[in-house]
Order: structure tokens, then sequence, then C-alpha cells
């Protein structure tokens, strides 16, 4: 009967359940959505993780400064890269030098070389061999067209500078060594990458030979990147090793930060709901005081009324909540295939990518969903517990 | 025979806070209600009339005085307990038919049969039996916004006829009708009071449904001024 009454209600008291309804299906929404995202976004910066597993990450000893140029360099990267080589079975090893973002007379900056034109006296002896080559398949090595290596004066097992844009709105620099010339009668169109030859380059950059500003080195087994960091921080103490797990710490409290914000979103949201769905069942059964009165008069006890009324309260929940998780799936879906760009978000974590796909994830989806039920009855449960606990003779009274 | 004591009241009074004064509904009130007799209770608005059917009717307590169902002392009862007597033992009519607006006329009736916990075949049994009675047979399915005041009224009486209650409280049935329909209902109420022996308390202002009662009470501003069965006037 309760039941029965409940769904007979719902359809009658229409307007007030969507508005219920309504509260209801924007907070499972954001909730659902908001935990795909963050299930994303932690997939990807893990696999991130895991993709450069054992990386040690190997700085100056206070960091890079990118307003200082050149100060703070590892100066002894060919000894620091010997000593892997020798020691760390299967390392790779990448050298970086990052563009400063303000520079001298004697250097070259980003911008320059973005606003490079025929006026720019200091860039028309070089402009001509900026080349747009093709993706190196390494940064060590690099294949490049017949053209460019003409134009760049360059042969096989020739060091060129490969000049990168990086997301976050850096550039990375990078030397290689030409492993092939391919033919092609057309240019390879990349914007991504430019190649100097290594003496421009290094003109351009007033970059040493032996000064790089990051390393980083690859192992095979991710497991061994602490002893291996260890060993290279005893060997040079000049320089800053960071192994794999310290990188973890910094993602695991960037994920903390995330989390915190996202949480603070859907308090935000759900206070809004709770609001809105209590003064909607306060209205609601305020005006049926008389037909619960009746009820109550007629024998029905307080167990019962509540019942009714937190029974009416989960029907539009429950529909509202599927409703929700429907439409959740479905952007969702759309995102994990058109993905969310992070733009420079990115950048706070090095080398992750900057389009997350969200991840639905079953389990903690019907947990939300659950959750999302449970907080329509707690938002509506002061009302119906004030309508059930009056005495039927005030519920009755006009 | 000797018919039993159903309800009685002893110094019965009702208090009600109004702002920083207090409204006293019922004074010292003093009856006793026998198994299946027929009362009316009159008076002007604002007489306690409603009060005095309330009390009875465990749908609220007295501020002094006692208050006993077939003996039993029912005055500070819990709820669960009075809930459980006006579920099994007491039917209410009102003057403003109170259906519950999304059921039709039979599930209405069928309310206190779901609460007495009976068996959908004897659900329907009752429903039938009791609507024939009524006179409402044709409208089973009919919601009340689809009834006259008439027809609202017989489903609110099979309502508080169908569970076999031992009193029927109806507080100003008629006054939501016209003169014809009100006596048809008293006319339908006595009718239901013989053939079932259900005792019947209802109140009213009507002068002319009053002469059909057996027992007449008068209330004025809280007090009993008169009982037919005393035949006193105070």
């Amino acid at each position: 009967m309760i039941l029965k009454i409940a769904l007979k209600n719902s359809r009658k008291y229409l307007r007030r359940n969507i508005i219920i309804g309504v509260a209801i299906l924007v907070t499972i929404i954001s909730l659902l959505l908001l935990d795909a995202i963050n299930e994303g976004f932690m997939q990807s910066a893990f696999n991130t993780i895991l993709k450069k597993e054992g990386m040690i990450l190997i700085s100056p000893k206070n960091g890079i400064d990118p307003f200082e140029y050149s100060i703070r360099t590892i100066k002894n990267y060919k000894k620091i890269e010997d000593y892997a080589q020798r020691n760390i079975p299967g390392a790779r090893i990448t050298g970086f030098i990052n563009f400063p973002l303000i520079c001298s007379n004697d250097c070259f900056s980003l911008d320059l070389l973005g606003t490079a034109s025929n006026d720019t006296i200091f860039l028309n002896d070089y402009k001509r061999y900026i080349i747009k080559g093709t993706i190196p398949r390494s940064f060590k090595e690099a294949m490049i067209g017949n053209i460019a290596a003409r134009l760049l004066h360059s042969d096989i097992n020739d060091t060129l500078i490969l000049i990168a844009n990086d997301r976050y709105g850096g550039m990375g620099v990078a030397e290689v060594v030409i492993s092939g010339i391919f033919h092609s009668p057309r240019r390879e169109e990349n914007q991504a990458y430019i190649i100097l030859s290594a003496n421009i380059g290094r003109t351009l950059l007033a970059w040493r030979p032996d000064e790089i500003q990051q390393m980083k080195i690859n192992l095979p087994d991710y497991k061994k990147s602490n002893d291996y960091a260890m060993a290279l921080q005893k060997e040079f103490t000049n320089v800053l090793v960071e192994p794999y797990n310290k990188r973890l710490q910094n993602l695991e409290e960037l994920m903390r930060v995330g989390n915190i914000k996202i949480s603070i979103f859907i308090i935000i949201i759900m206070i809004v709901s709770a609001g809105i769905i209590m003064n909607t069942v306060l209205t609601s059964v305020f005006e049926r005081k008389k037909e619960i009165g009746t009820l109550r008069a007629i024998g029905m006890s307080r167990m019962e009324t509540f019942s009714l009324i937190i029974t009416e309260v989960l029907i539009v929940s429950l529909i509202s909540s599927i409703a929700g998780l429907i439409i959740s799936f479905f952007i969702a879906n759309h995102l994990m295939t058109s993905g969310i760009s992070l733009g420079n978000v990115s950048g706070i974590f090095e080398y992750m990518d900057n389009v997350i796909y969200p991840v639905i994830n079953p389990l903690r989806w019907t947990g939300d969903t659950l959750f999302v039920i449970f907080f329509a009855f707690l938002s509506s449960l002061y009302p119906v517990l004030l309508i059930s606990r009056m005495k039927p003779v005030d519920a009755l009274r006009p | 025979m000797q018919r039993k004591f159903l309800i009685e009241l002893r110094n019965v009074k009702k208090i009600y806070p109004l702002g920083k004064t207090k409204v006293m509904a019922l004074k010292d009130v003093n009856f006793t209600i026998k198994e299946g007799e027929f009362v009316t209770v009159v008076g002007p608005s604002g007489s306690g009339k409603t009060t005095l059917l309330n009390i009875m009717g465990l749908l609220d307590h007295p501020t002094e005085g006692s208050m006993f169902f077939e003996g039993r002392d029912v005055t500070d009862i819990k709820d669960t307990l009075s809930t459980t007597i006006r579920r099994k033992r007491i039917g209410f009519i009102f003057q403003t038919f109170n259906l519950i607006p999304v059921l039709n006329a039979g599930e209405n009736v069928e309310i206190p049969l779901i609460m007495k916990k009976l068996s959908r075949n004897e659900r329907r049994e009752k429903i039938e039996r009791i609507m024939d009675e009524v006179g409402l047979s044709d409208v089973v399915n009919h919601k009340p916004d689809e009834l006259s005041g008439g027809e609202r009224q017989r489903v609110a009486i099979a309502r508080a006829l169908v569970n076999h209650p031992d009193i029927v409280l109806a507080d100003e049935p008629t006054a939501n009708l016209d003169t014809e329909t009100g006596f048809q209902i008293i006319a339908l109420m006595q009718k239901l009071n013989k053939i079932e022996g259900v005792t019947l308390v209802f109140s009213t202002h009507d002068e002319r449904i009053v002469k059909m009662a057996k027992r007449k009470i008068i209330l004025t501003d809280g007090s009993i001024t008169y009982d037919s069965e005393n035949s006193t006037e105070k």
C-alpha cells in the first residue's frame, strides 16, 4: 500500500518531484563525471610514471631556474653519461636544455625564434638553416630528409641540435646524431621539431658541448631505480638525483590536491542540492499535512508514515539516479573518445599526456549512485521526520 | 442485558495555549458511551466538539482528567498503542471527507484492511460488501474528485466501517453537504448502527439532524450543558 500510494503521489506531484529529480540529477552527473575524469587523470598520470619506469631525473643541485640562462646547468654531464652507460645496464640516457624565458643579446630565446623575420638581423645569418625535419626515433638519433641534409651541410653520423616544442610553453633542446638520410621529393612538414646543425645550434643557444640542464636515465627495471639513484648521487654530489619513487610522491601530492579541489566542488553542489531537496520535500509534506493526518488517524503508524514519504523521495531518487547514470555514461563515453585537453596543467607533471581520457570504474559508479540515493534520503530526512512525528491532531488541523 | 461502557471521560479538561494566554476548550467533561449507542454532540462553533471527538478518538490527550476505553485507562498511552487502538477499534469520518486523492474509492476503503494485514481476497470481499451497503458499488474505481460530496462522504463512511470498529467518530459529517444529502448520510449511519451494531458518535450543529439521534449531548463553551441520557439541563 505504501508503495502504491508513493507511486501515485510521485505522479501527482510531478512538478515538485521534477525539482527534486533535477537536483539529484545534477549531483549524480557531477559526481560520476568528476569521478571518471579523476580516474582518467590518475591512470594517465600513473601510466606516465610507469612508461618512464625506472626513471631517474638528474638536475642541477639547486634546480632549474628558467629566468637564469646558463647559470644552473649540469656542467659535467658527459661524465655522468659515461658513468651511467658503464654501470647501469640497459640505461637510456637523454640530456635536455630548456630554453630560457628571458635572455640577453648573446643567446637565443623562444620569442625570437617565433618572431624571426628577414628584418631580424641577428637571425638572418642562420635562418636558412632552420629546417622543418622529421620526427626522430629517439632523442639520440634522427632521420632527416635529403633536402634538409643538404641545407644543413650534414651527413650520416653528424650531430644536429633538435629543438622541440613542449606542451607547456617551453622548448626542449637535445643533441641528435643523424642515423640516416632518406630521399624524398617533398619536405616533411612537422611543426613540432626544428633541427639545426650542431655548430649553428650551439652558437644560437650559447651552449657549450659539455653543458646540459637536465638528464633522464631510463632503466629497464624500475625497482632498481632507488639503488642506482643513490649510487649516482654518491658519485656526483654537485647534482640532484631524483629516482622514480620521488616522482611518484610528487604525483601523489598532485593527486591529493586535485582530489581536495574536486571534493570541495562536489560538496558545494551537494549542499545546494540538499537545500533544494529539503525545501521541496518540506513544502510538499506540509501541503499534504491533512492527507498524512488522515492516514495517521485511521491507524497508520509513525514508521509507516515515515516509510510512505521516504519511499516517494526514494522513487524520485532512483529514477533520477538511473537517468543521471545513463546521461553520465553517454557524456563520459564521448569524452573517452575525444579526450579532455588539460592545456598547461599537464606541465605540472613533466611528460604527462596533455589530453586525458575519462575512465569509467563500474564499482565506483555503483557506489556513487548508491551514495546519491542515500544523500537524497538524508536531505529529506528532516521534513519527513517532522511530519511523521507530528501528532495526528496537529496534522489534521488546517 | 446491561451494555458495556465503551468510552468513559472523567473530569476531562483540555487547555490550548494561544500566544501568552490559554484557552480552555473542554471543562470538566464527564460522560460515558455504551456499546451500540447512536450519540450526537451538539454545540455551536468553538464549543469544543472537535476537541472532544479528538480526545475520544485518541488523536489527542486531555490536559487534565482521565479517559477510559473499555475500562482501560488510555489517558496518557503511548503513540504506538493509541495507533493500534485507532487502527483496530475506531473509525473516523471527517467533515471534509479526507479521502486520499490519488486512490480510487475502493482503494481508499481498502487502506484500513491493508493495515489490518488481511489477504487480498478478504479485502476484496469486504470492500464489495461495504460499498454495496453504502450504495456505491458502481463507483468503486472512481477517484474522489470524480465523486459528488455525498458519494465522497459515503466512501469515508465505508472506510470507517469496513474494519468493523467498536466505535465510529464523525466530526460534523454533514457540514459540507446539502440538507437532503446530509439526511441521507445520517440515515445511512443510523442503518449501519442498527445492522452492524457499531457505536456512532457524531458532532453537528444542525438541529434537524440532531432529532434523528437517540442520545443528544449539548456542549457549550467546553462544558456539557445537556445529556439526554441523564435528561438534565445544566
